[in-house]
């Protein structure tokens, strides 16, 4: 890739130094997309490479009580397989085993995910219904934002020149939440998602649904979630017209946030029939990525 | 007949090699002083080329030359058999691979900075973007002089009287079924390497060419070179499926044209976005197809008008036409036919040979057809087909009688019906399918073909295979062809055809890396022609090479040899039994040269350009497909592909076996994934690499797919077996698409692949 | 040009490679160290003709920027007749008929040997899953998926 310089800091403490007197810095980190990018025309000829890629300190994920906290530069791969991840935020293992291929999960970070903001990014549906938030360093501040705001459009962020994302932070699903990742591909790998659709739902002995999240990826020019929708099921034993009805609000939010294009008769009536069957599925019992 | 070396599954001469990353693709040589090459390419899909501006692009560091089309010492235009095609275009562009300059430098990075300083000016021409609105155009918007109504090519099949078999037909059906263009995807991408010599002008081209005897041809028309100048050597070759030929022509020529000017070894190599812009891809076509029947079932007649997308230039489109209209009705009786297939000229990337080379395409329409009327017959897909298919003795669609091998049609269906579970899950899935709750459908399909094998009548008289057989002083024999390996196993199977040839071991045989220069001229290792042809003209090398050595026998041991006979490394003549190596020594100290060249000429075959025998023998196909809808978001799922082929013998059963495994899979791709995202308006491809252009992965092709093989050697070939490559993949997005209309409640419910989500959810919901 | 010394262990050898920045891991192999086994299919990740193993990972080295290979374990094609399970692996992908161009093999062997590092006897399943980021135009995958299975059986006999 053609850029300006290059340089690849030991530590955070350089790479932070690096990035504030670099001119024009371009932050790397696994790369995929970075590459994949830099085959149009010249695109950072003018850039300063800064190449983050295996920064201790950006590795690793711990929990709190509430949250799990993942360093900016662990892989795909790294959180689909992690334990912990697993345990408390099941949608994300499963939605970050969908990213490409294995390859690029070895070596595509959740940092860098977030920064490319592409729209198909599979995680970021998952992450929004885990009320995802990413921690900033910015002017020798660290910032935490909530992800909606830190992604404005495909591919464009929020993030200034200068900013490095440290961390993201998710919420840890109550204990035994059913949850299901769906990616709606063209084929079964190395595909780029038409849409994929992140659920967590828990319900009491009852039958009673005390937690409900559930939004569409690739689908808006941002992560959303909506909290109107979430209180559709939560305090219910949810019968099959509150379900066709959540299915229904999800899925007329396509036409209502993304505009009519080409393919919303697509991807509105398959939206509403795959919600409608997840949520048939998950209050049935059957949690499964 | 028994057998030693063919019918068995040697493994691959070249495995090892490929197994340690040590065999050597086009883009792994490596020479001092080598250039490297890029190419710019016209920013407008027909339009007059008015100027080329090369002067920034010499003055870039490291360039050390550009060349465009006016550079070439030669003709300006190549081809096979239609002469258009452009290398480097010079008065105008025809499509959107129309390449205008070549820069060479020291670095490819050099070469690339470089290509982007070249500009041009042009004068846009109207784009014709489709067959229709090239056939509709007027007469001054041509794309091709030679053919002002833009029509290159047309292959008509008249059996009989359509019009008389619709009359006598108790339902006559009309239907309409349209496929896509669909790339090669070769993994690897196009590489050359052009070195001159350093003595006089003489070239030598390594690299990933299917054809080295065109490319020569090409290069000696371009470049003004005699043939015995230029030494064609294909390197490893990573995929073709028919197409490294004319567009890596093109590129040999360009680099060609440098290396003559600089002196210097030039690399030219394709990036993926470049590959699947240049090169040609496999007609789209557009069936209209009517069939009329009894209300037996009994087929009566079958009128089709098909139209091919040609592209930029003829290339291949009026073969092409013509195996679509010979190979198209199938292997059935059918009375009276009427197939008219028509090429058109456009400005969309051209097209050609791609494994198939117009069968995949009419074999889904027919099927798929067929299906349409059994249902309005009230018959199942299979009654229909049991009905109609060929027996021996039958005459074939196209006016062939065939009565000089097993035409095994029904019992290849009957194998690969047994197999899959067919007419039980038929029967399941047709009534699961009625209950409207059921979200997730699933379907069966069945496709049958039969293959003509080798170039056909179109050919006549020339489709001719050489090879040269030399056994050497220690009794090693030493076998020259030029029919490429590319990855087919061919050449493993042509030393077990020498191997059994020359009575010898397998151990013993040797063959040489193709090399124009010491293979004799052999056409090109296309049209499922390399085991068929190439075992005929070694057949014929060994018989002379065993009377040579029989006559040093003869004259050294002084005993008759009219018994003589090579077999298993022995040779047994009068009463003796000596070893192969002493029948050669003998033959060495007798002075005689136990070398030949062998030749083998397919017959003349009885064909009036419309009816009669439009091949010399075929190879028998059925497929079935089974698969999974989800009515409510297109999804389709591949649940089981089996291939059964009569392809008379295996030479090597595991590698006929890969061959099956490899064509389900590309079917797959035609049938449901692959899109190359073409645009009507701009004639341009939207899907450049394989982010886009989606090639089904290990996830999406069936673990189970099953490859079977109903052998019946072929008295017409010399070693009884016929070619698999295309055969292997020709009926399988036929019989994906019966399966998912079967998933969809009706027969004819899609008409049109691939059958990716839009198309299928579309159809799925259009209809309740 | 943006020069950089590298250092990285590579097929069990220690390297040091001055070479460019801006250069893609793929790039180094094939043309600073002459290592050409490494083949280049798209140049973006979609193929897997240029997997190689990075730290016991397997990755695409056409999305790998040079940079990221100091300090870093490699491994290649040309590696793995050196290793246990990269020539059983070799064995098994030519006795089973799992090559037919050739051009994707290094790469599938290379994405089977970092399966096999980790999980020694993978399931058909597993196996699908591990090379399902590598394209093959030739053989319809079964045969791979048969030779990478085999290779795990034959790893536990040995």
């Amino acid at each position: 890739m053609e850029f300006q310089s290059y340089q690849k800091p030991a530590t955070l403490d350089e790479a932070l130094a690096a990035l504030r007197t670099a001119h024009q810095p371009l932050l790397l980190a696994g790369g995929t997309d970075v590459l994949v990018n830099a085959r149009e025309e010249h695109r950072y000829q003018d850039r300063s490479v800064i190449d983050i890629y295996g920064l201790p300190e950006l590795t690793g994920i711990t929990e709190t009580e509430r949250e799990l906290i993942i360093g900016a530069g662990v892989t795909h791969a790294q959180i689909a397989a992690s334990p912990l991840v697993r345990a408390h935020c099941g949608v994300l293992s499963a939605a970050c085993n969908t990213v490409g291929s294995l390859q690029i999960r070895n070596h595509a970070t959740i940092g860098g995910n977030i920064a490319n903001a592409s729209p198909a990014a599979d995680s970021l549906a998952a992450l929004a219904i885990l009320g995802a938030e990413v921690e900033i360093a910015r002017g020798g501040q660290t910032l935490r934002l909530p992800l909606s705001d830190v992604i404005a459009r495909p591919y464009r962020t929020t993030l200034e020149e200068r900013d490095l994302i440290l961390r993201v932070i998710v919420q840890k699903l109550p204990a035994g939440c059913r949850y299901n990742f769906y990616k709606l591909g063209r084929r079964r790998a190395l595909a780029i998602s038409r849409m994929t659709i992140a659920t967590a739902l828990c319900v009491d002995d009852h039958g009673v649904v005390t937690f409900f999240s559930m939004t569409m990826g690739a689908t808006f020019p941002k992560p959303l979630v909506f909290p109107e929708i979430n209180a559709m099921l939560t305090g219910k034993k949810p019968t099959d017209e509150d379900i066709a009805a959540v299915a229904k609000a999800l899925s007329d939010k396509i036409p209502e946030i993304a505009g009519i294009r080409a393919s919303t008769k697509y991807k509105q009536p398959v939206c509403r029939n795959l919600c409608e069957r997840i949520l048939k599925q998950l209050l049935g019992g059957e949690s499964h990525a | 007949m028994e057998t030693h070396s063919i019918g068995v599954s040697r493994e691959r001469i070249d495995a090892r090699a490929k197994a340690t990353g040590r065999a050597e693709f086009g883009a792994d040589i490596r020479l001092p002083g080598m250039l490297y090459c890029k190419g710019v390419h016209t920013k407008y899909a027909h339009a007059k080329l008015l100027s080329v501006n090369t002067e920034a692009a010499e003055r870039a560091p490291g360039v050390v030359c550009v060349v465009t089309g006016k550079d070439f010492p030669g003709e300006k235009v190549f081809g096979e058999i239609f002469v258009d095609q452009y290398a480097m275009v010079y008065d105008k562009s025809r499509f959107l691979g129309d390449v205008i300059a070549v820069v060479a430098a020291e670095t490819q990075e050099q070469a690339n900075a470089a290509a982007e300083l070249v500009t041009a000016e042009y004068e846009e021409l109207p784009v014709l973007g489709s067959p229709r609105a090239a056939m509709e155009a007027p007469a001054e918007i041509c794309i091709n002089a030679d053919y002002p109504d833009n029509i290159c090519g047309n292959v008509h099949v008249i059996k009989g009287s359509v019009d008389e078999g619709e009359a006598e037909a108790d339902v006559v059906l009309h239907s309409h079924y349209k496929t896509g263009f669909v790339e090669h995807a070769y993994i690897e991408p196009e590489s050359i390497t052009v070195i001159p010599s350093r003595m006089r002008p003489e070239l030598t081209v390594l690299g990933s060419s299917q054809a080295p005897y065109n490319l020569r041809m090409t290069l000696h028309r371009l470049l003004n070179l005699p043939m015995a100048r230029i030494t064609v050597r294909p390197s490893a070759i990573g995929g073709s499926f028919g197409g490294k030929i004319e567009s890596v022509e093109s590129i040999a020529a360009r680099a060609g044209l440098i290396a003559l000017k600089t002196g210097r070894p030039v690399q030219y190599t394709l990036t993926r976005e470049e590959s699947i812009l240049e090169s040609y891809k496999r007609h789209p076509i557009e069936f209209d197809v009517t069939v009329g029947a009894s209300k037996d079932g009994t087929l009566k007649s079958l009128r089709v008008e098909a139209i091919g997308d040609a592209g930029a230039y003829i290339n291949m489109s009026p073969p092409v036409m013509y195996k679509t209209a010979t190979l198209g009705p199938g292997p059935y009786r059918i009375a009276h036919v009427d197939y008219n297939a028509t090429s058109v000229l456009t400005n969309n990337a051209h097209t050609g040979s791609m494994r198939g080379f117009g069968t995949p395409q009419a074999i889904l329409a027919l099927e798929n057809t067929l299906n349409e009327l059994a249902e309005k017959l009230g018959m199942t897909p299979l009654e229909l087909r049991r009905k109609n298919l060929l027996h021996n003795g039958d005459v074939s669609p196209c006016g062939h009688k065939l009565d000089f091998h097993e035409v095994s049609i029904a019992s290849v269906t009957e194998k690969a019906l047994a197999e899959s579970d067919y007419e039980r899950k038929y029967q399941q899935y047709t009534e699961e399918n009625r209950d409207p709750d059921r979200r997730v459908r699933r379907g069966i399909g069945l496709a049958c073909s039969m293959r003509g094998a080798s170039i056909g009548a179109d050919g006549n008289g020339g489709d001719v295979s050489r090879v040269l057989i030399e056994v050497e002083e220690d009794a090693s024999v030493h076998v020259n062809i030029g029919l490429v390996e590319i990855g087919q196993g061919l050449r493993t199977c042509q030393s077990q055809m020498a191997a059994e040839g020359m009575g010898v071991s397998f151990d013993r045989v040797t063959l040489g890396e193709t090399d124009t220069s010491r293979s004799p001229f052999t056409g090109a290792c296309i049209a499922s022609r390399g085991t068929f042809l190439g075992g005929g003209a070694i057949y014929d090398a060994c018989e002379k090479v065993k009377a040579i050595i029989a006559e040093g026998v003869q004259k050294h041991y002084k005993k008759p040899v009219d018994d003589i006979h090579f077999e298993n490394d022995r040779v047994t003549f009068a009463d003796m039994d000596i070893s192969f190596e002493e029948a050669v020594h003998a033959c060495y100290h007798a002075a005689l040269t136990p070398m030949a060249a062998g030749t083998y000429t397919v017959p003349l075959l009885d064909w009036d350009g419309h009816v009669g025998e439009p091949f010399y023998t075929y190879t028998y196909s059925c497929n079935v497909a089974e698969v999974e809808v989800d009515l409510d978001s297109g999804v389709v799922n591949v649940i089981r592909m089996v291939g059964c082929h009569d392809m008379g013998r295996a030479i090597n059963p595991t590698m006929v076996e890969g061959q099956i495994y490899g064509g389900l899979a590309m079917a797959q791709g035609m049938g449901l994934l692959e899109d190359l995202g073409h645009s009507e308006t701009t004639s341009a491809f939207k899907n450049l690499n394989f982010e886009d252009y989606l090639l089904p992965t290990a996830l999406d092709v069936p673990d189970c797919n099953t490859a079977l093989l109903d052998e019946h050697p072929d008295p017409r070939s010399a070693f009884g077996g016929r070619s698999m490559g295309e055969p292997a993949t020709e009926p399988g997005a036929a019989a994906l698409l019966c399966a998912v209309n079967h998933a969809l409640g009706r027969a004819g419910t899609i008409r049109e692949v691939p059958a990716d989500l839009d198309r299928v959810f579309h159809a799925a919901n259009a209809r309740n | 040009m943006h020069n950089i010394t590298l250092s990285f262990r590579l097929n069990g050898t220690d390297y040091t490679v001055e070479t460019s920045a801006e250069k893609r891991m793929l790039d180094v192999l094939r043309n600073d160290l002459g290592l050409t086994g490494t083949k280049e299919g798209c140049g973006v990740g979609e193929c897997g003709a240029c997997t190689v193993v990075l730290n016991g990972e397997a990755v695409t080295s056409c999305l790998v920027l040079a940079g990221q290979m100091q300090g870093a374990d490699i491994m290649t094609i040309e590696g793995m007749s050196e290793t246990q399970i990269g020539s059983i692996l070799q064995d098994c992908f030519v006795e089973g008929d799992a090559i037919q161009c050739g051009f994707c093999t290094p790469g599938f062997i290379m994405s089977a040997y970092a399966l096999l590092l980790k999980n020694p006897h993978p399931t058909r399943e597993e196996i699908r899953e591990a090379v399902a980021g590598n394209l093959c135009r030739c053989t319809g995958y079964k045969p791979i998926v048969n030779a990478i299975e085999q290779a795990g059986l034959r790893l536990s006999q040995s």
